[in-house]
């Protein structure tokens, strides 16, 4: 049963979004045995619906697998899937961790992109040993040759290193897994040391509660042991210890250097944080495992639910959805508009739209959504510092001595053509130039410092639309700086409307609130009484536009004794001003909420 | 010519009795389908006898169950009533009588084509014990009647209504619509002039609705046909509106106005939440917050009787918030909304806040326990229900 380390093999893909991450994965557990063909759906490991339809990875995901090598030897290997999003970066960095290498999937015919390079960097940095692959092969636009040169200028490999291969035609699965074998060194860990094993990631089975995933880096873990997280000090009985095939499959133990999972009878994801090390209680290691730096939420939102009394359900909602994802950060708030919900905090933008989505698919919410911001962070004139997610809850700018706000490092990989149309873009939202740098003779790394909040609205379509999709794109966090900031408010017949508030600049601020405000007038339907919608900055009205009253709604015959039809109609009018909100007299629909998203569509 | 239509003397009937029935008689013949409207009738006639004793046994088979019913308003509408003969409608007015009580004074409508009346049937409906007539008059303007597909002419429709008079019918209503494809505010007050220049007692002034389903519906999907613009359609009707209430009608629904006292009183059983039984192909029932209507093709209906079953194709019971919902809209229909009522009925108020919005701009007046609806409230009365059912009511 003992299994020797020598023969273990931990390893991730890495690549940009649509290189082949997913359908190299799906190759290697074919190739393997893990699955029969027949059972085989494309992206097997994506199996959140949401994950196929839109072809990414939102979790990460661990499968087992065995492969008989050309050394004769049959070797155990753990293939632990990562997002590419730069939104769920944190996954990638959590999984880097529990592997000793990392094949990294580049597109023949796209080259390297921001995200393989934002990917090769933390895969570097947690000391992986990279296989590069070049993939797609096959294609007729494949530029195999230009592309092996950029992978030799961004790893520092030798071009005879680069596999090459197309996991779509089956070319070059073998090479992959021999390299995986031979190239990726085995885990080191002592099997007699006290345990101490890794949580790369946990999910909460509604059945069993918390499933760990979790890398053991020394000792081993049986059935049955008192374990102890040390985070929270908490002792549970391993109920279950297993690997991960396609399924859980239960083992006697885990050793030193495997990968799997354990079941503790743990209710609360909170009592197992990813990045926490797991020991056993009768013998507790010294030291704590290096765990992963928190995940900071980067844009915040509103979540309300479309109509109040649903607010407890929406709470139980979030509150199941937080079980499976941990970067998910919320707390109730109240909006003199929209009534109670949530204030929450997402890693970014296709995070916080994959949140909304599943919660109106999965569980089933009409919730409506504020415009997103960032988090602010306000000195006021007494010099007390305040960080502010939510714009409505900006002081009056009489008490603040100034605002900062969050910049990214941006990165934009683009052909050579588009550097001014990117530039300019960037430029538009307030950037700061670094430098450019040649990927090869047609593209380029254009780098620049970017108020995170200007990324927030509609940037990376803008972007793939000026560089006609050839554009990738990657951000980090930087740091915070003071800007010349203003809390443009929207108010409807005079009342200020707290969920319509946003932060803008200054020199942007009159722009925006006509914006803004002409764009309402088109989304707010007309009313019994006439409806006026301003932009402000404090007390100074910028904008204005009015809704006319409503000229006639009267249904002129009621004969035959038809009733019913009458009255149908009615209860859908009836149905559709229940869906909208109530703003003093106002009604508001849905989509004006997040209004502000759009506003550059009508540039 | 020259009657009063105000003179008490010919005031039609006395005032209905809520717990008597409304009787409705579907006859679902026309010479000509008109193409704005989505009343299920037929052109095609040979199964005029057929349909003439299946009404019969309709009649006959909803007694069994029901008998000796009390009834004080008798209804014939369609399609076109008057296109049947008078023994025809002697047969069907017979087996009414036979299986139902009707009170002395009924109030008892045949609507009528004025392209298909003549001194001949209008005497005969006398005879039968009708005392209120409904022409489809529509418009006085050949060009309008033309366009809408009507079969008569103006000329035809002054003559049908001295007629009328003749005959010795003395309650007479007719329909006229506005808001017809570019017409002008002008012929809307023409038609106006005209109509009440031959003193009806009673005048229904409607818009032209593009009902899915009607060759007019697919004329204006098509672009073939601009129907009017809100603003205009919504001046018209204030105009209508000014112009009766001037005339000395009372505006008693939306698109009706009476002389006093002539209220059409089988329509507000309608409107009121009464009780009535509708036979014949579509025609729809009330009775005690239970909804029924008939199948909509004559076909059908004739098969169901043939085999002796009601032709009844869906019912529905109405929950009491369906009731309530009816309540609100058949009232604001009529231009005004008992207050009082909604809290002793439905233990429901409006939002102050909203009535108040309500009055100031000049939708509705309050008087007493009543809100009144003005001029400008009628024009957008389904909003103002919509707003009342969906958002600014109260329980209490």
């Amino acid at each position: 049963m003992s299994l020797s380390p020598q023969l273990i093999r931990n390893f991730c893909i890495i690549a940009h979004i649509d290189h082949g991450k997913s359908t190299l994965a799906d190759r290697l557990l074919e190739r393997t045995g893990t699955i029969a063909q027949r059972q085989m759906v494309d992206q097997i490991l994506d199996d959140m619906p949401l994950e196929r339809e839109r072809g990414i990875t939102i979790k990460s995901h661990a499968i087992q697998m065995k492969y008989g090598a050309r050394d004769g030897n049959a070797y155990t290997l753990n293939l632990i899937d990562t997002p590419g999003h730069v939104d769920f970066s944190y996954e990638v960095s959590r999984s880097l961790a529990a592997c000793e290498g990392a094949i990294l999937v580049v597109d023949a015919s796209q080259g390297v992109e921001a995200q393989t390079i934002s990917n090769v960097y933390m895969a570097v940095d947690a000391g992986l040993e990279i296989v590069p692959v070049i993939n797609k092969i096959d294609l007729p636009s494949a530029m195999v040759e230009d592309v092996k040169k950029q992978l030799v200028d961004l790893i520092g490999c030798k071009e005879e290193d680069i596999l090459l291969a197309s996991a779509k035609a089956k070319i070059g699965i073998d090479e992959v897994l021999e390299a995986v074998v031979n190239r990726i060194p085995p885990p080191a860990g002592n099997v007699d040391a006290p345990t101490r094993a890794l949580i790369f990631d946990a999910k909460y089975d509604s059945y069993r509660g918390v499933v760990t995933y979790i890398r053991i880096v020394d000792g081993v873990l049986k059935t049955n042991d008192k374990v102890s997280f040390h985070k929270t000090g908490k002792v549970f009985l391993a109920e279950e210890v297993g690997v991960l095939e396609i399924n859980r499959v239960p083992t006697k133990e885990l050793e030193a250097g495997n990968v799997g999972y354990l079941i503790a009878g743990v209710k609360e994801l909170t009592d197992a944080r990813v990045g926490d090390t797991v020991m056993n209680a009768d013998n507790e290691a010294h030291d704590p495992l290096p765990g992963y730096r928190e995940v900071k939420p980067m844009v915040f939102s509103g979540l309300y639910p479309a109509q109040s009394e649903h607010f407890e359900e929406l709470r139980d909602a979030l509150a199941k959805f937080k079980l499976n994802d941990a970067a998910l950060l919320y707390e109730p708030e109240t909006s003199t508009a929209l009534g109670f919900g949530f204030r929450c905090g997402f890693l970014g933008l296709l995070h916080m739209e994959i949140v909304q989505e599943r919660l109106e698919r999965e569980f089933n919410q009409t919730i409506i959504t504020t415009v997103p911001n960032v988090e602010y962070k306000v000195v006021r004139t007494n010099k007390e510092v305040l960080l502010v997610d939510n714009p409505a809850a900006m002081p009056s700018p009489a008490e603040i001595d100034h605002i900062e706000e969050p910049y990214v490092t941006a990165q934009i990989i683009c052909p050579s053509e588009f550097i001014g149309n990117v530039m300019k873009l960037c430029m538009d939202r307030r950037g700061v130039y670094k430098n450019t740098t040649y990927i090869d003779t047609k593209r380029a790394d254009i780098r620049f410092e970017l108020p995170l909040a200007e990324i927030v609205f509609d940037f990376f379509d803008k972007l793939k639309s000026l560089t006609r999709g050839y554009a990738s794109f990657d951000y980090e966090y930087l740091d915070t700086r003071e800007s010349d900031l203003v809390k443009l408010d929207i108010l409807l017949n005079g009342e200020v409307v707290d969920a319509l508030s946003s932060v803008v600049h200054r020199e942007k601020s009159y722009d925006w609130g006509r914006k803004l405000s002409s764009k309402l007038r088109k989304l707010i339907p007309k009313q019994l009484f006439e409806v006026v919608i301003q932009a402000a900055i404090g007390s100074k009205i910028i904008a204005r536009e009015s809704i006319s009253p409503i000229r006639k709604n009267v249904i002129a015959k009621c004969y035959g004794g038809d009733i019913t039809r009458k009255r149908k109609l009615l209860e859908k009018q009836k149905e559709g001003k229940k869906r909208m909100k109530q703003i003093g007299r106002v009604e508001v629909p849905q989509e004006a909420f997040l209004a502000v998203l759009s506003l550059n569509e009508e540039e | 010519m020259g009657q009063d239509r105000n003179n008490p003397q010919i005031k039609a009937t006395a005032e209905t009795n809520p717990s008597n029935l409304g009787l409705y008689i579907h006859i679902p013949f026309c010479e000509k389908k008109c193409f704005y409207c989505d009343f299920y009738s037929i052109e095609n006639h040979s199964q005029r006898d057929e349909f003439v004793a299946s009404l019969i046994k309709e009649v006959a088979l909803y007694s069994e169950s029901n008998p000796k019913q009390t009834v004080d308003t008798i209804f014939l509408g369609g399609g076109t009533p008057s296109l049947l003969s008078p023994s025809e409608l002697e047969k069907i007015i017979e087996a009414i009588g036979h299986h139902f009580i009707i009170v002395s004074d009924p109030e008892f409508t045949i609507e009528c084509n004025p392209g298909t009346v003549n001194t001949n049937n209008l005497s005969s409906y006398r005879t039968l014990g009708a005392n209120r007539l409904s022409f489809g008059v529509q418009s006085f303007f050949d060009d309008d009647l033309k366009f809408l597909s009507r079969i008569h002419n103006s000329h035809d429709a002054v003559a049908a209504i001295e007629e009328a008079r003749h005959a010795g019918f003395q309650n007479i209503n007719i329909d006229l619509m506005y808001a017809l494809p570019a017409q002008t505010t002008e012929r809307v007050l023409s038609n106006l002039e005209t109509g009440v220049a031959l003193n009806p007692n009673h005048i229904s002034a409607y818009a032209l609705i593009v009902e899915p389903g009607t060759p007019l519906f697919s004329a204006v999907s098509k672009g073939e046909l601009n129907p009017a613009e809100d603003n205009t359609e919504a001046a018209m009707y204030e105009t209508v509106m000014e112009f009766m209430k001037a005339k000395g009608y009372d505006h008693y629904e939306i698109s009706n106005y009476s002389a006093p006292g002539f209220q059409c009183k089988h329509n507000l059983k309608y409107w009121n939440g009464y009780n009535y039984i509708g036979f014949g192909p579509s025609a729809h029932s009330h009775m005690n917050n239970r909804r029924w209507w008939n199948v909509s093709s004559l076909n059908g209906y004739l098969s169901r009787l043939g085999n002796n079953v009601l032709p009844v194709s869906a019912e529905e019971v109405l929950s009491p918030s369906q009731v309530q919902d009816e309540f609100i809209f058949l009232s604001l229909r009529q231009g005004k909304l008992d207050l009082s009522v909604l809290i002793s009925r439905f233990g429901i108020a409006l939002e102050e806040d909203f009535v108040t919005g309500l009055k100031k701009s000049g939708y509705c007046t309050i008087a007493g326990n009543k809100l009144l609806l003005t001029t400008k409230g009628f024009t957008v009365c389904d909003e103002i229900a919509g707003e009342i059912l969906g958002v600014h009511s109260v329980s209490v």
